[in-house]
């Protein structure tokens, strides 16, 4: 692996010598890292960094994904009766793993696995399999999906 | 190895089947229920951390929804509710992988009945030739061009 050498120049930037990169010119790639930096200063002393734009909601939003099913409510019956006694299921079931389907609660399992295998057996169309105390997963969506 | 090559649009895919694990599948074939085979292909994600089903294909299959999935994107304080799936993906050449959580979404639009996610990627060496219009992944453990894989 070649090595890549770094001094300064005449206004002060990161100048790279022997870049395997010749296209960016005799010299190598220069890159302004003051001007960045300088930047960023700037925005810290202002207070900016962080800072939501206006009108941005506040308060997180649910709302379905026009890629997903937007017709109806996912489990509504089911995620209501796990929302409304979310503690006391915590405290009667710690780590396990809680079944509802066909509106009401089914019992509690071991593994999500034995929780799900239990709904199929029910003949459920639809089941909520929830871990003792845990919330609606959240995960980052694959970005080149519609918002 | 299994290489495979870019889409259309110059996506990385994998050809794969999407099913339900054999204990559920024994269940639904009790119970007199045709299952199709769902096999097509699935978009690489290297920026996805769970793998994700499309839910034309999964319902097909005969994988149930397992309660919702709040999906949200960088920057973004809201989120976008779809439902979750627990299914089994097998991806050519390679073992089942069961997967728990995964997002149900619309991708047949796309051309895919999947995106492969981390909780695949994790497993393999994902090697991206864009001059050679191929990706190719190898099993842990498999040797490459570029050293060993352990």
């Amino acid at each position: 692996m070649r090595s890549v050498t770094a001094d300064r120049g005449p206004c002060g930037q990161v100048r790279h010598n022997g870049s395997p990169t010749p296209a960016l010119g005799p010299e190598g790639p220069s890159v302004h890292l003051d001007v960045v930096a300088a930047a960023s200063s700037r925005l810290e002393a202002a207070g900016d960094l962080g800072a939501l734009p206006r009108g941005f909601p506040q308060v997180p939003q649910t709302v379905y994904h026009q890629d997903a099913v937007p017709d109806s409510m996912i489990l509504e019956k089911e995620l209501q009766l796990y929302e409304e006694s979310f503690d006391e299921y915590r405290e009667k079931y710690p780590g396990r793993h809680l079944l509802f389907c066909n509106g009401k609660f089914q019992g509690d399992y071991a593994t999500r696995e034995e929780a799900v295998t239990a709904g199929y057996r029910l003949a459920a169309k639809e089941m909520l399999v929830r871990e003792s105390g845990q919330r609606t997963p959240t995960r980052i969506m694959p970005s080149l999906l519609r918002a | 190895m299994h290489r495979f090559n870019f889409d259309d649009n110059g996506r990385p895919v994998a050809r794969v089947e999407l099913r339900l694990p054999p204990a559920r599948r024994q269940i639904k074939l009790q119970e007199g229920v045709a299952l199709g085979r769902e096999t097509g292909f699935a978009l690489i994600d290297t920026g996805a951390d769970v793998s994700a089903f499309d839910q034309e294909a999964a319902s097909r299959a005969g994988i149930t929804t397992t309660g919702p999935i709040d999906l949200r994107r960088h920057a973004e304080v809201g989120c976008y509710r779809v439902p979750g799936y627990d299914g089994e993906l097998i991806v050519e050449g390679f073992g089942p992988l069961t997967v728990t959580g995964a997002s149900g979404l619309r991708l047949a639009q796309y051309g895919w009945i999947a995106i492969l996610g981390r909780d695949f990627l994790r497993n393999v060496v994902l090697v991206v030739n864009g001059p050679g219009n191929s990706v190719t992944l190898l099993p842990r453990g498999a040797t490459h061009g570029l050293g060993s894989v352990s």
